[in-house]
Order: C-alpha cells, then sequence, then structure tokens
C-alpha cells in the first residue's frame, strides 16, 4: 500500500533522507522512531507530495505521490501533531467540511455523527466550536474524518504528541482499530513503549537513514529501548 | 467539493467571528455621517444659489427702468455653478473653488469671484477636502475589505489547517480564490448596499450616476481584494499579512497620490501664482503710470458717438492696450500652467480632478462684450459631480489679477449655469 523506494531527500548540501525504503501493506501499522530531525517527518511530506524527492519515489497503492498526487491523496489521510481544524466551526461541521473537501459523497449527517461517535467523541461535543476542543478531541475528529473518508492509509505524525496518558492510549486504540479494518498505518512516534505495543513494524530513523527495521512482535520493549539507544548513540 | 460549499463554509466561518458586523455597523455610521455632511452641503449651495438668482432677477429688474433714459447701458451676469445630481456624494475641495461669478462688461475683473474670496476659510482645511461619501469610498472601504481579507491563508498556514486541507484532493488555487470571493462578496455586496443606500438618501438619485458609482465600487473593491489574495499567498504569518495590507493601503491611498504629485512638480515644476500675481501687478502698474503721463500729454480722444462718455472710451482703450502688453507674460504662464496639467494627465491620475477637465466653447463662457473675460472647463460630465473625483472647480483667467492675492480657483472648473441670456443691461457708472 505505502512504498518507499530508495528516498533520497537533499536540501542543498544536507542530506535529510539517505537511500529509505520500506513497505507498509494493508492493515500493518510502521512506527519510524528517531530523535528530531531524522527524517521522519520528510517522509511523511514526500507521501503526501509537499515535497519531491531528490531521488527514488513514494507511492501509495503503485501511485507516484509526485506524479499523481491528487489521486494519492484521495486514498490518503495525515493526522499531524495537532489536527488544526477551524475554531469557529463545531466539530460537526469541520468534519463535514472536510469530508467535502476529501471529495467524501455519503455525507448523510447519520454517517457524520456515526463517525465521530466511532471515534470517541463525546455526542454533547458534536455541536460546540472547535476552539472549546481539547487536543485529545481535536485528534478524534481526525480520525473521524479518516473512518468517513474510508482512508486506506493513515499518516501520522506524532500524533500522541502532548496527550495525556488516557487521550494516548484511547487514540492507540482508535489506530488499531483502524490497523484491524485494513488500514496502512505509517506513524512517526517518539513513544517507543506504544510503538511496540500497536505497530507491526518499527523502523529506527537516524540522521536520514533508516538504520533498522524490526518485527515488534519478536522484540520487548526494553530490547527496542536498547537497541534504540544504541543505534542513536552509534550514530552520534 | 462544490463551489458552493466552501463558499457556504465560508461566509459562515465569517459572520461568527464577529468582526464582519462590528466593521459594516462602523462603515454605516461613518458612511452617514459622510452622506448627511455632503446632504447639508449641497443644500447650503443651493440655497446660495437661490439668493443668488433672487438678487440678480431685482438687479435686471431695476435695470430696465433705466434703458433709454441713461446714456449708455452695459450687460452684466452672475452665472452659477449648482451642484450635480451626485453632488452630495463627493464635495472634496469644492469650497475653495468658485461656483459664482460676478460679471460685469468693462468691470474690474479682480471682482470677478468676489464672492470665493469671502467664503474661503481656513485653506489648510479646505485643501483636505470634506468627510464625504467618496472619503469612505476611497480611503475607508479598502480598510475593511483588508481587515477581513488580508490573512486569507496565512492564518490557515500559521495555525496548521493548511497542511489538513493540502492534504485533501482538492486545488489550493481554486480553493484560494472561492475563499477570496465568498470573503470579498460578504464583504462587498452589505458595504455596497450601505453606501448605495446613502447615497440615494443624500439627495443623489441620478440611475447612471448610481450605477456609475455601483460599478465604480465594485470594481475598486476587486482591485483590493486581488491585493489580499497576492498577500494572503505571500505572507506566511498573520503579523506579516496585517503589516503588508496596511503597508499597501498607505502607500496606495495615501502616498501615491502625493507621490505622483510630488514627481510631477518635479518633472514639470508649476508656475508660481505668486511670483505671477507680482510680476503682472508690477507690469499693470507701470503701464498704468504711464498712460497717465501719455494722457496727461495728449488731445482728449474726440467723441464719435454721443452714447459712449469719452472717459468709458479711453478707459476701454487703456485696458485693451495694457491686455496686449500683458499678453506674453499671461502666455508663459498659462503655457507653464497646461505643461503641468498634460503630465499629470498622462500619468493617469484617475483620482484627480484636473485630468477630467475640457474646454468648453468660449462662447459659453465670454460675456457678450469685445473683450474675452474668461475662459472656462469643465467636467465631460458638465456638472461638479462625482465619487471618487473629488472635484475641483476651475475658472481659467486670462485676464491677469490686479489684486496680489492668490487666487485659488486660477484652476479649476465645472459647467457654469445663467439664468439666460447674459445681455441685460445695467446703468454705467
Amino acid at each position: 500500500m505505502l512504498s518507499a523506494k530508495s528516498l533520497v531527500m537533499e536540501h542543498g548540501a544536507h542530506r535529510a533522507l539517505d537511500d529509505v525504503s520500506f513497505e507498509v501493506r494493508p492493515g500493518e501499522i510502521f512506527c519510524l522512531l528517531g530523535a528530531n530531525g531524522a527524517g521522519k517527518s520528510t517522509t511523511i511530506k514526500l507521501f503526501l507530495g509537499f515535497l519531491k524527492p531528490t531521488s527514488g519515489a513514494a507511492e501509495v497503492d503503485g501511485l507516484s505521490a509526485q506524479q499523481r498526487p491528487q489521486e494519492v491523496r484521495r486514498r490518503l489521510l495525515y493526522i499531524p501533531e495537532t489536527v488544526a481544524l477551524y475554531d469557529e466551526l463545531t466539530g460537526y461541521e469541520n468534519l463535514d467540511y472536510f469530508a467535502r473537501l476529501a471529495g467524501v459523497e455519503e455525507r448523510s449527517p447519520a454517517r457524520l455523527k456515526d463517525a465521530l461517535r466511532s471515534a470517541g467523541l463525546a455526542t454533547d461535543a458534536f455541536g460546540r466550536r472547535v476552539g472549546l476542543y481539547s487536543k485529545g478531541m481535536r485528534q478524534k475528529v481526525g480520525i473521524a474524518l479518516a473512518i468517513v473518508k474510508e482512508a486506506r492509509a493513515l499518516l501520522l505524525d506524532e500524533p500522541t504528541s502532548g496527550l495525556d496518558p488516557t487521550a494516548s492510549a484511547e487514540f492507540h486504540e482508535l489506530i488499531v482499530r483502524q490497523r484491524d479494518s485494513g488500514t496502512a498505518i505509517l506513524m512517526a512516534t517518539h513513544d517507543l513503549f506504544r510503538a511496540r505495543e500497536v505497530a507491526t513494524t518499527i523502523g529506527l530513523m537516524q540522521a536520514g537513514r533508516l538504520r533498522r527495521t524490526l518485527d515488534a512482535s519478536a522484540i520487548t520493549a526494553n530490547d527496542l529501548e536498547n537497541l534504540y539507544l544504541e543505534e542513536m548513540s552509534r550514530s552520534a | 467539493m462544490s463551489v458552493a460549499s466552501i463558499a457556504r463554509y465560508e461566509i459562515r466561518r465569517l459572520l461568527r467571528d464577529r468582526a464582519l458586523p462590528v466593521l459594516l455597523v462602523l462603515l454605516l455610521g461613518l458612511g452617514a455621517y459622510a452622506a448627511w455632511n455632503g446632504r447639508a452641503w449641497v443644500d447650503q449651495r443651493e440655497a446660495a444659489i437661490a439668493l443668488i438668482k433672487q438678487e440678480e432677477q431685482q438687479t435686471k429688474e431695476r435695470s430696465r427702468a433705466f434703458v433709454g433714459k441713461a446714456p449708455s447701458v452695459l450687460p452684466r451676469a452672475q452665472p452659477v455653478l449648482p451642484p450635480g445630481a451626485m453632488a452630495a456624494l463627493s464635495i472634496g475641495q469644492a469650497d475653495a473653488y468658485p461656483y459664482t461669478a460676478d460679471v460685469v462688461a468693462l468691470g474690474d475683473p479682480t471682482q470677478l469671484l468676489k464672492h470665493v474670496w469671502a467664503d474661503i476659510g481656513n485653506p489648510a482645511a479646505r485643501a483636505a477636502g470634506r468627510f464625504d461619501l467618496a472619503f469612505v469610498i476611497v480611503f475607508l472601504l479598502p480598510l475593511v475589505i483588508l481587515v477581513v481579507t488580508h490573512d486569507l491563508w496565512s492564518r490557515e498556514r500559521e495555525r496548521g489547517i493548511a497542511a489538513l486541507v493540502l492534504s485533501q484532493p482538492v486545488s489550493a488555487t481554486r480553493l484560494l480564490v472561492v475563499k477570496l470571493l465568498a470573503r470579498g462578496l460578504a464583504v462587498l455586496l452589505p458595504a455596497l448596499a450601505i453606501i448605495l443606500a446613502l447615497a440615494i438618501g443624500a439627495g443623489a438619485h441620478s440611475p447612471a450616476g448610481l450605477a456609475v458609482l455601483a460599478l465604480t465600487v465594485l470594481l475598486y473593491g476587486a482591485f483590493w481584494l486581488a491585493l489580499a489574495l497576492l498577500i494572503g499567498c505571500l505572507a506566511r504569518r498573520t503579523t506579516e499579512a496585517a503589516i503588508a495590507a496596511g503597508a499597501l493601503w498607505l502607500l496606495i491611498v495615501v502616498m501615491a497620490p502625493s507621490l505622483t504629485l510630488a514627481t510631477v512638480n518635479l518633472i514639470a515644476p508649476p508656475p508660481s501664482q505668486m511670483q505671477f500675481a507680482t510680476e503682472v501687478k508690477a507690469m499693470q502698474s507701470d503701464i498704468a503710470k504711464r498712460q497717465q503721463r501719455e494722457h496727461a500729454n495728449s488731445v482728449p480722444l474726440a467723441s464719435s458717438s454721443s452714447l459712449i462718455p469719452d472717459t468709458v472710451r479711453q478707459a476701454y482703450a487703456d485696458r485693451v492696450a495694457a491686455d496686449r502688453e500683458l499678453a506674453h507674460l499671461i502666455a508663459s504662464h498659462a503655457q507653464a500652467e497646461a505643461a503641468h496639467r498634460q503630465l499629470l494627465d498622462r500619468l493617469g491620475c484617475c483620482c484627480r480632478p484636473w485630468q477630467r477637465r475640457t474646454r468648453l466653447t468660449e462662447s459659453q463662457a465670454r460675456m457678450p462684450t469685445a473683450r474675452s473675460t474668461s475662459s472656462i472647463r469643465s467636467t465631460p460630465s458638465g456638472r461638479h459631480e462625482g465619487c471618487c473625483t473629488r472635484p475641483i472647480w476651475t475658472v481659467t483667467r486670462r485676464r491677469p489679477l490686479k489684486s496680489t492675492t492668490h487666487c485659488p480657483a486660477s484652476n479649476t472648473a465645472s459647467t457654469w449655469a445663467s439664468s439666460g441670456p447674459v445681455s441685460w443691461p445695467i446703468l454705467l457708472p
């Protein structure tokens, strides 16, 4: 579903990505772990078609994100660190607006409300302006959009950063539910513990390179932490 | 996504922001004051014109009694410039320029525009112009538009909404244009309705004038919307966008006209009116002294007609001779003035009143005497009028001023109306 093929991204003399390759199949969660500036967000932006790689290709469902960005975006949903929504509109209105932008045809109020409910948003919050929402509630609207859009792939850029543990756990539950429904998920995160819990595969990135690719089910949290620290210190 | 959906949500967001309703109420309040100001000025001017016409009629009737009894009579008229159909919208600097002239054959030309002198008031205040509806449109409407539209995209970038929007399969250009049009129309249409209602309330009833006003407001608004779009595309932060919008407003509305005028003054300096008046006065004084000396030493003119006294014939001959001697000085001054105006016209100062002048036929301005006293210029439409034109009336005098006081009306104009053919007689002094 999501395929990074020898991605190289250079900003002048600086090489932000260096020959990064991986694949995320439907029903899998690929977690990218790494320090700030490791190239995680750059990788996600390449899949969105926001950036053009120096060489290599970012493909979604066999389509190049750079050559056919609109078709790719139809299949994706991007959830950044904070889902920025229009504060003047309610959660329901924001979902309706973005669903329209996403080209979703079936936007009946019942379906939109079901999606918000499935994403874990309290019913009484549907009609409240987003300006009054917490960060966790905004993230849930983002997940509701993924449900409504029936996105085949999710790109999550540090989505639980800044969330309290309860909200973070709820969010990861939602991600797992999406995974189980067959969505391919690429998630950049700093949370080793949650990554090991939800991921199918874990990629350790450092200085633009994908140093290791690990099977999440075959590694303990302690081993993951040691490997992570080892990779980071080795490169430094 | 349909254009209507984007527009609907954009307008919904705009209305919930509360800035737009507040701005429109402010525009309504200031516009109402401006319209009232314009109406009051028109009423005042019409009352003054009615008095002038009444006085003219009385003079005419009184003078008729002397026809056939006095040795000779010469014509007198007091043409007036009535406010146009849309005058209440744009008073501008009209107070500083003449709307009537007391035209007497062989009369003292310095008295031609004496009413203006009495009405001029503080020149600095007059130069700034009045607070009229044209001011509201030219200066305040762009501010309202920019306040509502300057952060069209920069705010979304700053908040991070842009990333979520652009990750959807939608054309960014189309989205931006639709959002701008939605916001623009949400501001412009109510603003236009307010302006038209106020204009009608102020007494502007000309359908053609109102149509032109509506079109002008829409085009002017579209210009500022285009600028807002440019700012939206370039600015990354709302503070940057706000600064850019303020700077552009200041540059275009306030500084550009002044800079244009300064540039024109540098390239083709306008002749000094003070110097001109001083030179003319000195020359006139020399001519008068010389003529007095000549008359003292010469034999009086032999009268060929008993109807015109010798003193009048001599005075007329002296004035014609003086005119001929002054012609060169006046022509060079007029030439410098014309060069200055032509350059202004060429630069297309669309808000400058002098751009719109055309010369009326001299017959419209000339008194039915042997001497031409003045030529009058007018706007193409022939009236003091106009949204955004800040009109100035001009009377270009061909006779030099005897007074050393600079006449602010030395370059103005519009159509002058008299109550009929200016041929009624008055008694010679």
